[in-house]
């Protein structure tokens, strides 16, 4: 016999008495936690979980918007991946986040290290790099159109002040789209920047303090200290990075249009061009759920690496 | 003592709402009169700050005419405008009249989302005789008339004054052919003490669309045309050949243009002084003006056989409803906005297909005609692209279609325009073939 059937009746009664009470105040919570989630879980149902599902649905269909949708299996997806345009938006996607990926972490790593001192005049430098997140795409586009000017903009202008010849940064199909990719950088670092600010801000001085009175140099302190605490944010850096860069399109529309000669012309691009200008909604549902796996795969295999290191 | 003071403050409160009330009727008597307007709903995609206010204060004037119509409009760039449209035609929401070009009008007619207007412009009593063959044609399909066309806007020729005098020209006698122009681009092309060009004689980037028009144009002058007589396309034709071949030689054989100049948002070549010369629609007059620039226009020159310039034109149709209840109040305002089209269209840069108008004082009397003047010289010379259900996919200038990638290859040098321009066709016909 075990001792709960030997239990006296009144105890086993306060006992279940309590786990009732106890199941009451936990259901409760979890229902309070669900009304505190409530206004965002219906934002994200309604515009992004239930279109992402619809999107799915239609990927299998053809349908040009007006009419009735006609179940056609996997011929959208057989469309996509014959038509060379998409193949091209692919490349040209994966060399976009290629070309941010790394500065983009880098960079805002180095600007929130740079403005993590506390120097005079920090707060008003950390104000000013925030500045270009706030502005519109349209306008960083033309802002960066003119800046990459052959004749008349000011990159070419400095380039040549240094000896180089002037490029032809957005009519050169080399170099059309590092050139969006400086854009992008100089308009988004800021976010990293700002991550990795809090991040480093929540180190406590001790452990720096400790490092020193051991006789840690400031590189040391970098690799041992600061990188190893910084994981977390870094992943989270890494991961928005990437999603965004596939993401990329308003930079590439407002400054080449996806040109030239297709070389800025991004996956985006492509879905909007089909869905909005061809009215051809399956293959363009199509190429967004080949992005979406696209993303989600390396957001897996970027989130894998970061348990590794 | 209590009574009085409520009587008092009671009679105040009445008086404050007889005052009140007679100041609302006051205040809403003509809004009562309009209220009894019936409302059509006008898509443009005319978004620019200026067209903008010239459409909305010559809608305004029109409005206020007691006609019992009241048009509110609504700008979108293109593209959105498009997109919009279609969706809120599929959802029952389409605005009443919509404003787009003619050579979009046979996709429109196609998806239905406009219907045939021959019962409004005989009940209206729009004058369609007062358009040119070619604007009726393109407002014409299976046989129906679906628009108004309202104007053209051709391809022509702007050139700086004091370049062309800098240079011992005569900018009274704008070259003529192509020879005479070639010679005008040499002598406008300036370079300094290291032989590195300073400014080009003439402009002609690699994006946007205007050398897909200049190419159009000079393949028409050389006897060319887009499609064959069985629909596909036919840019691999001699004439085609010859008139791509010609641009590419203005920028590798005779060096007077950089296709890596001017084109994009926000590079105005032509006002930065990078280039003497250009060939765009009269929709720069304005702002040529405004820039207070010595500059003047004329007609494309010949550089083939025979005279020929790209054109498009803006119309006005009416969208498939429900219900045909506003048909009568569209018409109205469709026929006054024809036969008052000469402010818009001096506003915005744009030639009236309307002969009345073109030829009224309100549009000749204004101190833009004399650079308008050149295009309604051009208006016999006008080719509109090919007017096909596939239009917006196959010119779409801003989209990396099969024809600006490789129109684009050819300018860059990164194709021979031969291969180039097979390239463009097996591109092409794939779309064409689409349907």
């Amino acid at each position: 016999m075990t001792s709960l059937a030997t239990e006296p009746a009144g105890r086993s009664r306060a006992r279940r008495a309590f786990a009732q009470e106890g199941g009451a105040v936990r259901s409760g919570m979890t229902l309070a936690a669900y009304l505190f989630l409530s206004p965002y879980l219906a934002l994200f149902i309604a515009f992004m979980l239930l279109p992402t599902l619809a999107a799915v649905g239609i990927s299998f269909m053809r349908w040009d918007i007006l009419g009735t949708p006609e179940f056609i299996g996997l011929d959208n997806y057989r469309q996509i991946f014959a038509d060379p345009l998409f193949l091209t938006a692919i490349k040209n996607t994966f060399y976009f986040v290629f070309l941010t990926a790394i500065p983009m972490v880098v960079l805002g790593l180095a600007l929130a290290m740079l403005l993590d001192q506390k120097l005079k005049g920090t707060a008003f430098v950390r104000t000013v790099v925030f500045l270009p997140y706030v502005v519109m795409v349209s306008t960083v586009g033309i802002l960066w159109g003119w800046l990459f000017d052959k004749g008349t903009g000011l990159v070419n202008y400095y380039l040549t002040a240094i000896g180089i010849e002037p490029i032809a940064w957005l009519k050169d199909p080399h170099w059309s789209m590092p050139a969006l990719a400086i854009t992008t950088i100089w308009w988004t670092v800021n976010t990293n920047m700002i991550i990795f600010l809090a991040a480093l801000q929540d180190i406590p001085e001790e452990l720096h303090d400790a490092a020193t009175l051991d006789g840690a140099g400031p590189w040391q302190r970098f690799v041992y200290i600061t990188l190893p605490l910084l994981r977390p944010a870094m992943a989270l850096v890494t991961a928005l990075t990437i999603i965004n860069g596939w993401r990329v399109f308003g930079q590439a529309y407002v400054m080449t249009q996806g040109g030239p000669e297709a070389s800025t012309f991004v996956i985006v691009q492509y879905i909007y061009l089909t869905a909005f200008q061809n009215f051809e909604m399956g293959p363009a549902a199509a190429a967004g759920v080949v992005l979406l796996l696209i993303t989600l795969v390396f957001s897996l295999a970027q989130m894998k690496l970061m348990k590794a290191i | 003592m209590a009574n009085d003071v409520f009587a008092k403050s009671l009679l105040t409160r009445r008086q404050a709402l007889a005052l009140g009330a007679g100041a609302a009727l006051a205040g809403s008597l003509p809004r009562i009169a309009f209220a009894q307007d019936q409302k059509v709903t006008l898509w443009h995609g005319w978004t620019g700050a200026d067209n903008t206010t010239a459409l909305n204060g010559v809608i305004d004037t029109f409005n206020k005419g007691g006609k019992g119509v009241a048009v509110e409009p609504t700008g979108y760039d293109w593209d959105t405008l498009f997109s919009k449209w279609v969706v809120s035609s599929a959802g029952g929401r389409a605005p009443d009249l919509v404003l787009f070009h003619i050579t979009e009008l046979p996709e429109f007619a196609t998806r239905k989302v406009i219907r045939p207007i021959d019962d409004v412009v005989a009940s209206s009593g729009l004058d369609l005789s007062q358009v040119p063959d070619a604007g009726r044609t393109g407002v014409t399909f299976d046989g129906k008339v679906y628009a108004a066309p309202l104007d053209v806007h051709p391809l022509g020729f702007y050139y700086n004054v004091d370049m062309v005098q800098e240079a011992g020209l005569d900018p009274s006698k704008p070259p003529k052919t192509g020879e005479e122009f070639l010679e005008w681009a040499k002598k406008l092309t300036v370079k300094d003490g290291s032989g590195k060009v300073t400014r080009y004689g003439f402009e002609l980037p690699n994006t946007w669309a205007t050398a897909r028009w200049i190419w159009f144009s000079l393949m028409y002058q050389f006897g060319g045309t887009f499609l064959d007589d069985k629909g596909l396309a036919a840019v691999d034709s001699d004439a085609s050949q010859k008139a791509l071949q010609y641009l590419v030689d203005l920028i590798n054989v005779h060096g007077v243009t950089n296709p890596e100049v001017g084109g994009n948002k926000g590079e105005d070549a032509f006002a930065s002084k990078q280039v003497a010369m250009k060939f765009i629609g009269p929709w720069e007059v304005n702002l040529r003006m405004a820039q207070k620039m010595n500059f003047m226009t004329a007609q494309l020159p010949v550089f083939g056989a025979k005279p020929a310039v790209w054109a498009n034109s803006h119309c006005m149709a009416v969208s498939k409803q429900k219900s045909d209840d506003k048909l009568a109040a569209d018409g109205t305002f469709m026929k006054w906005f024809f036969d008052n089209f000469a402010a818009p269209a001096t506003t915005v840069g744009i030639i009236p297909q309307s002969k009345a108008v073109r030829e009224s004082a309100a549009f000749t009397g204004t101190e833009q005609y004399k650079y308008f003047k050149s295009f309604v010289d051009d208006l016999p010379n006008i080719v509109y692209e090919p007017l096909i259900p596939q239009y917006l996919s196959v010119f779409s200038f801003d989209k990396p279609t099969p024809l600006v990638t490789n129109l684009q290859a050819a300018l860059s040098g990164s194709k021979p325009v031969p291969d180039a321009l097979k390239a463009m066709k097996e591109g092409l016909d794939a779309q064409l073939k689409k349907g």
